[in-house]
């Protein structure tokens, strides 16, 4: 029984997109230091989709701005790890190399689609931006396209002259996916793409986010807290708390058979439609404090199984099978 | 939007008969006798009597006054005692001259406070950051009056680099302009500051940059057009405040201007020329809020006059 390793045993195949490699990140500011990212290990192959769940506050947006390089400036550091697109460090690129990488190479969807347009720029231009800046031709060809892609999302190509304030939530945030994916990155991040949507319109903009992923083949990174949009949409899925993965592995295993009392208590958070009812099970305590991480492993506070081990020391990655491993003391004895 | 602009005209034609009713009525609380002050400090009283028949002075308050509104509505600005000519005759001459020195004055503050507060935005917590916030703080707690004559000593007395007093060249106008421009250059520096501070962190920056457009390009294109937009209708207000800057300016500089000319025909009490430079300047000030939301429309999409 040996802590490992289902991420580097990875880590030699060639269709892999991203490889995220211990990644730790900081925010310090006013004389706190907030560990935002402690040691996340994943790892994103060609056509792949997979899921990075967590509460908020857990590190998931903060990975994925990691992605881009695009911590805020003066805040935000990355203070160890490294972060590979295509065999390429994206901590090493020049900031050209950078601009070409984001929006050409890796789209980025926004959690909410009424602030991450900008209200003073038709939606057109904002579409068109990123095929002038990375396919390298004039706003008149460009709107062409940006028509295409309207008209694909169901969104008529005349209104790209429109201003986000004249679209509704679902409509900004189809724009916001095909600016994402207009030069047809090879990556595609999506943050929370549909928490501030009506529960209507989320089951839309997944059903368009399922059906654009497979026809540009692109891998998919999907930040949310929602377990039902990767139960949906993802092969596998990554369990995020207090800036580490606790539990990473294929999607059916993890929903049957949860083997990190924190997911366990996720999944059991969720109400059931069928069977008797019962009185839900909402995970005691609040989330860890990135400014004031507790020791060992960063759940313990929480954890209804806690053990002596648990308060001091960090738990390893126990493999489980071949497409399940997950980082708890409580697993020790049984694999 | 044309019948909400026409609206709003008709709604400032009220604004302007309540400044010539105001100033008509200022003037004649204000004490002095023009009479006395037109017939000079030796004439008899029935020599004075004569003067104020001749300028209409021995009529009603109520006729006085619709005498003057009746010329108004005929593009008559009244006759100047002091000037012995018509009003219109010597504030057209006065109005260049005050438009010439606060479109510089305007001008150069405006440039100055929008790069100034811009870079202090983009690098927020940097050294040229406080050195803005300090201009800021510095600029609108200082008196113009205290800023003029400090200019004049340092660069028109020691260093004799700039003229002083009066018309000329560009030369003349740098100090004028200058400390006219000061106070509104240090809340411009201030607004601008904030606005470029609040704006970077708005999430269509990252959005902006997560497309592969440059830092530079984002800050300078995408964000600063949501920056400029509470500055562009602080520029109407603020140039109320350069009007009324104009007084005390023109009159340290000895600037032939229309806020010197008030101040001279208030002494005078010129009454007619008081109440038509009032009303004119009302009206230049109407007409600038107006441009500032004409312009607020033009740069935010949002924002529009139906």
């Amino acid at each position: 029984m040996k802590a490992t390793g289902l991420l580097e045993k990875q880590a030699t195949q060639s269709d892999q997109v991203l490889r995220i490699e211990n990644l730790h990140v900081e925010y310090r500011s006013g004389g706190g230091i907030a560990k935002a990212v402690n040691g996340v290990n994943l790892t994103l192959h060609k056509g792949e989709a997979v899921g990075l769940v967590g509460e908020s506050g857990a590190g998931k947006t903060t990975t994925a701005l990691s992605i881009l390089n695009l911590l805020p400036e003066g805040t935000g550091y990355i203070t160890k790890g490294d972060i590979w697109f295509n065999n390429e460090s994206v901590l090493k690129k020049s900031e050209t190399e950078l601009n070409k990488m984001r929006g050409g190479q890796i789209g980025m969807v926004f959690a909410n689609p009424l602030t991450s347009l900008n209200p003073v720029f038709t939606i057109g231009h904002q579409v068109a931006m990123v095929l002038m800046k990375h396919r390298g031709i004039k706003e008149k060809q460009a709107n062409e396209t940006v028509k295409q892609l309207l008209e694909m999302v169901g969104i008529p190509g005349a209104r790209l002259n429109d201003y986000p304030y004249q679209l509704s939530g679902g409509m900004r945030q189809r724009v916001g996916i095909i600016a994402a994916l207009a030069c047809s990155p090879q990556l595609l991040i999506a943050d929370e793409p549909t928490t501030a949507l009506d529960v209507t319109i989320q089951a839309q903009i997944l059903e368009l986010m399922k059906k654009l992923q497979a026809e540009y083949a692109s891998s998919l990174l999907m930040i949310t807290h929602n377990l039902g949009i990767i139960s949906e949409l993802c092969q596998r899925v990554a369990i995020m708390y207090g800036g580490e993965i606790v539990e990473y592995g294929s999607v059916r295993e993890i929903f049957t058979a949860p083997k990190h009392w924190y997911t366990y208590g996720l999944l059991h958070a969720i109400p059931k439609l069928t069977g008797p009812r019962e009185t839900l099970e909402a995970l005691p305590g609040l989330v860890a404090n990135a400014q004031n991480l507790p020791a060992g492993c960063k759940f313990h506070e929480r954890c209804s199984h806690c053990l002596e081990k648990c308060k001091s020391q960090i738990p390893p990655m126990f493999k489980i099978t071949d497409n399940h491993s997950v980082a708890c003391w409580d697993v020790e004895g049984q694999v | 939007m044309r019948n909400n602009l026409l609206k709003r005209l008709g709604l400032t034609v009220f604004v302007l008969i309540g400044v010539t009713l105001i100033a008509f009525v200022l003037m004649r609380l204000g004490g002095g006798d023009p009479a006395v002050m037109m017939a000079g400090g030796m004439a008899t009283k029935e020599e004075v009597q004569d003067y104020r028949v001749r300028m209409g002075l021995d009529q009603s308050y109520l006729v006085q006054y619709l005498t003057y509104m009746n010329g108004i509505l005929h593009g008559d600005l009244g006759y100047s005692w002091s000037y012995h000519t018509s009003v219109g005759e010597v504030l057209s001459v006065r109005l260049v001259q005050t438009f010439n020195l606060t479109l510089f004055g305007f001008f150069i503050a405006s440039i100055f406070s929008m790069l100034l507060g811009t870079i202090a935005g983009i690098r927020h917590g940097s050294p040229i950051d406080f050195v803005a916030l300090l201009f800021a703080i510095i600029g609108q707690s200082m008196s113009i009056v205290w800023l003029g004559f400090v200019l004049i000593l340092i660069f028109g007395v020691q260093l004799k680099w700039l003229p002083t007093q009066g018309l000329g060249g560009l030369q003349h106008m740098i100090m004028p302009g200058i400390c006219l421009g000061f106070g509104y250059a240090a809340v411009q520096t201030r607004m601008m500051r904030s606005g470029m501070v609040d704006v970077l962190k708005e999430d269509y920056v990252v959005a902006t940059r997560a497309r592969g457009i440059s830092k530079s390009r984002t800050y300078l294109v995408y964000a600063l057009r949501n920056a400029l937009l509470p500055i562009i209708t602080n520029m109407g207000n603020q140039f109320g405040h350069l009007l009324a800057g104009v007084v005390v300016v023109e009159t340290i500089f000895n600037w032939p201007g229309i806020g010197q000319l008030l101040v001279q025909a208030i002494n005078m009490r010129d009454y007619q020329l008081v109440q038509s430079a009032l009303l004119i300047t009302s009206i230049l000030l109407v007409l600038c809020n107006l441009l500032a939301d004409i312009l607020y429309t033009v740069v935010d999409p949002r924002i529009s006059f139906q």
